[in-house]
């Protein structure tokens, strides 16, 4: 009995530990993921601007990089956190402009 | 126990199939950057990663190749843990357990998958190792000890916590301690001064990122907690790269604290009746000590760096399924 349960458990980790690995296989799939269990959390929405500018999704990236300046708003968010969101974000805008 | 073990690794295998096919990710690219300069300009930390990533980016450079040898070094590194329990004299189970816990627990993950996560299997590697080593060290033997850390140091500075984590590991075998305690801890000390690691107490990663010392360990409490919750109840998700701890409310911080500072408590007074869970709070509260001091404000304590400190916990809950003999 006890070596089922053994079993039962580590085949439910290894479950979760699959969905985890998932997460991790690119750029767009780390940071969507993370954006959606942390949803107002600034770094996540603009890593996530970042990675779909780099796919080539240029009006996505420019969107989420819009949100990301309007989390960094929030009270709860540390003023370093807030600064370095609205620097990435200039610089970013900045550069894909450079570019288009 | 052999058809047991082949099913445990088919499982490691189908979890991190994907990353096969997965390419580099986050600061992984800054690692390229980096390890693409001349060694001359490389920063005197964590050499060993630096290596291995030069010796990668120039023979084997695709990211298939990198996932692969973070694969192998996990692997290892639960083999590893699965010594180091049976040398703790858990059963054959038990030890079995510790190894397949860490291989397939979902916490690990990050220190696989995560490419710049290297440092932490370097670092965890180094450690066991070295636990695994001081078990029966005795003489001259104590050079591999010490050199399975400077091993682990030179992956990532953390491992220098082995400095404590052997002596902890020679306390629960009831081996006499051979080397006085006060030079481990003043190797720690000189450790600790050489990296300049007090600077960064209140100091942050970069300018302008002041962060009071008290802010600081209230979330990072909370984070050691949550990671502690996942760890223990890992089949409900809750797994990200960048958890929201800004909005944990200061109380909850506060409780967090409070906890954290009762499993001292709590494994002083488990060390006789029950030793492996004293030894599993403890080891965990060493490998996490650190992050509670040492401010990066760019991440608060994530889930590959509480990979050293999940050991304790994988050895403590699998020695739950029975013990080989009385420990002393």
């Amino acid at each position: 009995m006890r070596r089922w349960l053994i079993g039962v458990y580590l085949v439910g980790c290894a479950w979760q530990s699959h969905q985890q690995a998932r997460v991790w296989v690119s750029d767009l799939t780390l940071w969507r993921h993370a954006a959606r269990m942390a949803p107002l959390k600034p770094r996540p929405a603009l890593n996530y601007g970042s990675s779909l500018a780099q796919a080539g999704d240029v009006a996505g990236a420019a969107s989420w990089w819009a949100h990301a300046a309007a989390l960094a708003q929030q009270p709860h968010v540390p003023s370093w956190d807030a600064q370095r969101t609205m620097r990435s974000v200039l610089t970013n805008l900045r550069r894909l402009r450079e570019a288009l | 126990m052999g058809w047991a073990t082949a099913g445990v690794l088919l499982l490691a295998l189908l979890v991190y199939r994907p990353l096969i096919d997965a390419g580099f990710v986050y600061e992984d690219h800054t690692w390229q950057q980096a390890t693409s300069q001349p060694a001359s300009t490389w920063r005197p930390m964590r050499p060993l990663m630096h290596l291995s990533w030069w010796v990668q980016a120039r023979y084997t450079p695709s990211p298939r190749a990198f996932h692969v040898a973070n694969i192998a070094l996990h692997l290892l590194l639960a083999l590893l843990v699965g010594v180091l329990a049976s040398r703790l004299r858990v059963s054959p189970l038990a030890a079995w357990l510790a190894g397949s816990m860490v291989l397939l627990h979902p916490l690990t993950v990050e220190s696989v998958a995560y490419l710049s996560a290297r440092t932490e299997l370097f670092a965890a590697i180094g450690v066991v190792a070295a636990c695994v080593l001081a078990v029966t060290a005795h003489g001259w033997r104590w050079l591999l000890v010490y050199g399975a850390l400077v091993f682990g140091m030179a992956g990532k500075e953390t491992a220098a916590m082995g400095l404590l984590l052997v002596p902890l590991t020679r306390w629960v075998v009831g081996q006499r301690w051979e080397i006085p305690l006060g030079v481990n801890v003043a190797l720690l000390a000189t450790a600790i001064a050489d990296r300049g690691w007090l600077t960064l107490v209140n100091l942050g990663e970069a300018g302008g990122m002041r962060i009071e010392w008290l802010p600081w360990l209230l979330i990072q409490s909370t984070a050691v907690v949550r990671l502690t919750a996942l760890s223990l109840v890992p089949w409900f998700g809750g797994f990200t790269v960048d958890y929201d701890y800004d909005l944990i409310p200061q109380a909850f911080r506060l409780v967090a604290l409070l906890t954290l500072c009762g499993l001292p408590v709590l494994a002083w007074r488990l060390r006789k009746s029950q030793p492996m869970l004293a030894f599993g709070l403890a080891w965990m509260l060493i490998a996490v000590g650190p992050r509670l001091l040492i401010q990066t404000p760019r991440s608060y304590f994530n889930e590959h760096q509480f990979s050293v400190g999940f050991i304790g916990f994988a050895i403590a809950g699998a020695s739950l399924t029975g013990q080989a003999e009385p420990r002393r």
